[in-house]
């Protein structure tokens, strides 16, 4: 189709590379911090823990505008807090650790609960063998609780990534709309809409969808890939 | 049992109160004097906030049957809304381009578009900041890292901004550490509040905002001229009460209204 090739040729891809690369930066922090986050609250007061456990959910809770407003004013320029990080060479604001930092915020509480509710379903007997076997909780927590919940460690990095992905409220707020720096897909779909060029926007949902629906595929793909192994079904 | 019973008929009783509020209409209710009131619907560039509100409110308080639901934006977003069905009797608009695009689709209604008012681009930087800006060509200079614009295509106010930079030639360098808001207010308040060293807003707005301070005009013509169309749209529910404002809208008393905040007519 000669359209197709002449959009295609003239198209501006970098807002796919900027959602990847965020998505991806983000990922790795919500991954460790998820399953830290899970495994600190295991272990506290029960006090404590609701404290926590509400705090950590609620940036899934609040809109994604609220939560923007919030690290605008962390970061930004209008608070004392702000002006201190940014005389002190750290100017976020409409940066791409920016995006990063929204799209972290927000898929944290998806990755944290994930993991929190497969550590509270393993059979805390066996935990405990090990405790009285003299394991310390770190190698409990990398020999048994991680390896066991592998399918859901799995489940929560897509979720989060997927989170991370679609991200455009809260990355709007601190990012802003910075072509080929902060302007992540979900925002290119908005500002080509809102600029009438429907072509555009039409492409990036297209392509947005696709990788939606690979990101989900692989979750329910690896889980049961790995869930395999817990039934026993795969070894001799 | 007893007790899911309780909660069948609470959330019923719910739903039912819930229905009944949203379905209540004040169509056809009238005030006093005995005429039917009308809500008219304005869909209104953001620059135009503040003066806009004022001159409803002048019209509303000689004519009491009369309020305004008015819709604020960035003129792209606004015709793009009404193109795809959005419901206005009026759209006021910062640019003829987007008038113009709502009349080659037929929505327009003829013989009722007429211009406002006009305004004037400004540089703006933050009220806290020492001035060093005289040029659009400072504006690539190194101490300005970060510098806010409407987006071009949504925002008319970006798009004056994109002529005025490039009439000295220093578009790409400043687009490319440009912040685009969706809207001319958004622009604004990235400079209010410092996060942008300097940005591309009209002169009403900066006088509005005292976070901001004007670092210079530029020149008009370096753009092409800001005039603010209004009309009729024919998807309009109120059309005579509309037309009767927008008559309004043209004559004396709204315009002093808008010279007030810096508007000048558009004669």
């Amino acid at each position: 189709m000669d359209s197709l090739a002449t959009v295609i040729s003239g198209f501006d891809f970098r807002p796919l590379l900027v959602s990847l690369k965020t998505a991806g930066a983000a990922i790795v922090f919500v991954f460790a911090l998820g399953i830290l986050a899970a495994w600190w609250t295991l272990g506290v007061s029960e006090r404590v823990k609701g404290w926590l456990d509400s705090i950590f959910t609620l940036p899934m809770v609040l809109p994604p505008t609220v939560v923007g407003f919030f690290l605008l004013v962390v970061f930004g320029r209008s608070t004392a807090v702000g002006e201190f990080l940014i005389d002190h060479g750290l100017r976020l604001i409409f940066s791409w650790p920016a995006t990063v930092i929204a799209a972290a915020v927000v898929s944290f509480p998806l990755m944290y609960r994930t993991v929190r509710g497969a550590f509270e379903q393993l059979d805390q007997d066996m935990l405990d063998a090990a405790r009285t076997l003299g394991q310390s909780e770190w190698w409990i927590f990398r020999k048994l609780m991680l390896p066991m919940s592998w399918p859901s460690v799995a489940a929560g990095t897509m979720l989060s990534f997927a989170r991370a992905l679609g991200e455009f409220g809260a990355t709007l707020f601190v990012a802003g709309n910075f072509p080929g720096v902060t302007q992540t897909m979900p925002i290119a779909v908005y500002f080509a809409w809102a600029g009438g060029d429907l072509t555009t926007a039409g492409v990036w949902v297209a392509i947005i969808v696709v990788l939606s629906f690979a990101v989900v595929f692989g979750i329910d793909a690896c889980t049961a890939w790995l869930s395999r192994f817990k039934k026993g079904e795969a070894l001799g | 049992m007893g007790q899911s019973r309780i909660a069948v008929v609470l959330m019923l009783a719910v739903a039912l109160v819930a229905g009944l509020v949203g379905c209540s209409s004040t169509d056809g209710a009238s005030d006093t004097t005995g005429a039917p009131s009308v809500v008219i619907t304005i869909s209104a560039a953001a620059s135009l906030t503040d003066a806009l509100n004022e001159v409803t409110a002048a019209y509303t308080a000689e004519n009491p049957n009369v309020t305004f639901s008015i819709n604020y934006g960035a003129s792209g977003t606004l015709e793009e809304q009404i193109s795809q069905g959005a419901v206005a009797d009026i759209f006021f608009s910062a640019s003829k381009k987007y008038m113009d695009a709502l009349e080659d689709e037929g929505l327009v209604v003829e013989g009722t578009r007429s211009n406002v008012v006009s305004n004037e681009l400004v540089v703006v930087v933050p009220a806290d900041r020492a001035l060093s800006l005289s040029s659009l060509e400072d504006l690539a200079g190194d101490s300005f890292e970060i510098v806010a614009l409407g987006d071009p295509e949504a925002v008319p106010a970006g798009k004056y901004a994109e002529q005025s930079l490039a009439s000295v030639g220093v578009s790409e360098v400043v687009l490319a550490k440009a912040v685009r808001g969706s809207d001319v207010k958004g622009v604004l308040t990235y400079v209010a509040t410092g996060d942008a060293d300097a940005g591309i807003v009209y002169a009403t707005d900066a006088l509005i905002n005292d976070d901001v301070k004007v670092a210079f005009i530029i020149p008009s013509d370096a753009h092409d001229p800001i005039l603010c169309p209004a009309a009729l749209l024919t998807v309009g529910e109120n059309q005579e009460a509309a037309r009767a404002f927008l008559e309004y809208l043209m004559g004396d008393e709204a315009t002093v209204i808008f010279e007030s905040y810096g508007f000048s007519a558009a004669g």
